[in-house]
């Protein structure tokens, strides 16, 4: 009875979910989409073809058929991020052959099991994703510090282990990934 | 050279990019955006209209599946053949006995049936059939057969 009860409290209703939806502000709304287009394109990598809008109205049917409710006092863009994060990489199971991503500090062995996957890959695509890496490398050529950010970035090392890296301070790092998170971002077809 | 594949390496290249998006700054994720406030709003709507027609479609989903579950039920009970007695006073007679045997009865159900006078005999007999669907009439049967009273 008591778990009833606090269950009850505990998790937003489908019409506190509308209204959140409501408010929602310009800068959450380009936020969640931009993040959630770039795990689209984390996917995409293993030949699952997806993009960040599936990604957040499914974010959204999990939130409303109670597979992932929304606890209250969790800000509501913060729950849609990590319910796609959840999507992405949680039911690998649920998922499309390839459809498993490697958001390493939630799931330490899913990079295993995405590079199996990924191996298993048709050519093509290998080709495809190894073209779209060179494309973003060639838009930093003559930038060391930052073909060596991304060339880190892509073997999974995390902040402090690129700053050390890099020989940089946090706001220095912070300012790099900037850099290439707009341009990544502003690369056509990628919104 | 890494022994990662292409594909894992892109991937772990979005995601790093896709958690440092998560916790931009407001005026850094508006900064990200080449265009005025009518695009930047035209793509705010744009985004809540596809987290809004997640809810809407859920919704219709959900109406959708209990109008389907609704009709089953008709079915069901419309399939289920009641033996009812023969006479329409024997039929009265016996949703009365029914209802004053059961104070457990939904209280809706109860009210339905307490002025058995104004009900039709088609009304009665609907009612036995709804209560037979429920199990009730032969619950009831065993009851008489227990010797209550």
């Amino acid at each position: 009875m008591a778990s009833k009860g606090v269950a009850a409290v505990e998790f937003a209703t489908e019409d506190e979910v509308a209204r959140a939806v409501e408010d929602l502000s310009e800068p959450q709304l380009a936020r969640l989409l931009r993040a959630a287009t770039l795990r689209a394109r984390a996917l995409t990598a293993y030949g699952l073809g997806t993009d960040g809008n599936d990604l957040l109205q499914e974010a959204m049917v999990r939130t409303l058929a109670g597979t992932r409710r929304w606890k209250r006092g969790v800000p509501f863009e913060t729950h849609l991020h990590s319910t796609v994060r959840s999507i992405c990489s949680h039911a690998p199971g649920e998922l499309e052959p390839g459809m498993v991503v490697a958001t390493a500090a939630e799931h330490p062995s899913a990079p295993e099991a995405a590079e199996l996957l990924a191996a298993s890959g048709d050519a093509a695509r290998s080709l495809a994703v190894k073209e779209e890496l060179d494309e973003i490398r060639r838009r930093f050529e003559g930038d060391d510090q930052m073909l060596l950010l991304i060339d880190a970035l892509g073997e999974q090392m995390k902040g402090p282990e690129i700053q050390q890296l890099l020989e940089v301070t946090v706001t220095q790092y912070e300012s790099l990934m900037t850099r290439l998170r707009r341009a990544v971002d502003r690369k056509k077809g990628w919104r | 050279m890494s022994k990662l594949t292409a594909s894992t390496r892109l991937a772990a290249l979005m995601n790093a990019l896709a958690d440092h998006t998560e916790h931009a700054s407001d005026a850094d994720i508006l900064g990200d955006v080449p265009h005025g406030r009518d695009e930047r709003k035209a793509a705010a709507t744009a985004v809540r209209s596809i987290l809004q027609g997640a809810i809407k479609t859920f919704r219709s989903e959900r109406r959708r599946k209990a109008a389907e579950e609704h009709v089953l039920a008709v079915g069901r009970l419309a399939a289920h053949r009641a033996k009812l007695p023969a006479s329409t006073a024997d039929r009265r007679a016996l949703l009365g006995s029914v209802v004053g045997k059961r104070p457990q009865m939904p209280e809706g159900m109860t009210l339905q049936f307490r002025n058995f006078a104004s009900l039709s005999d088609a009304d009665v007999e609907s009612a036995l059939k709804q209560l037979d669907a429920l199990g009730m009439l032969q619950d009831d049967e065993g009851s008489d057969q227990d010797g209550e009273p």
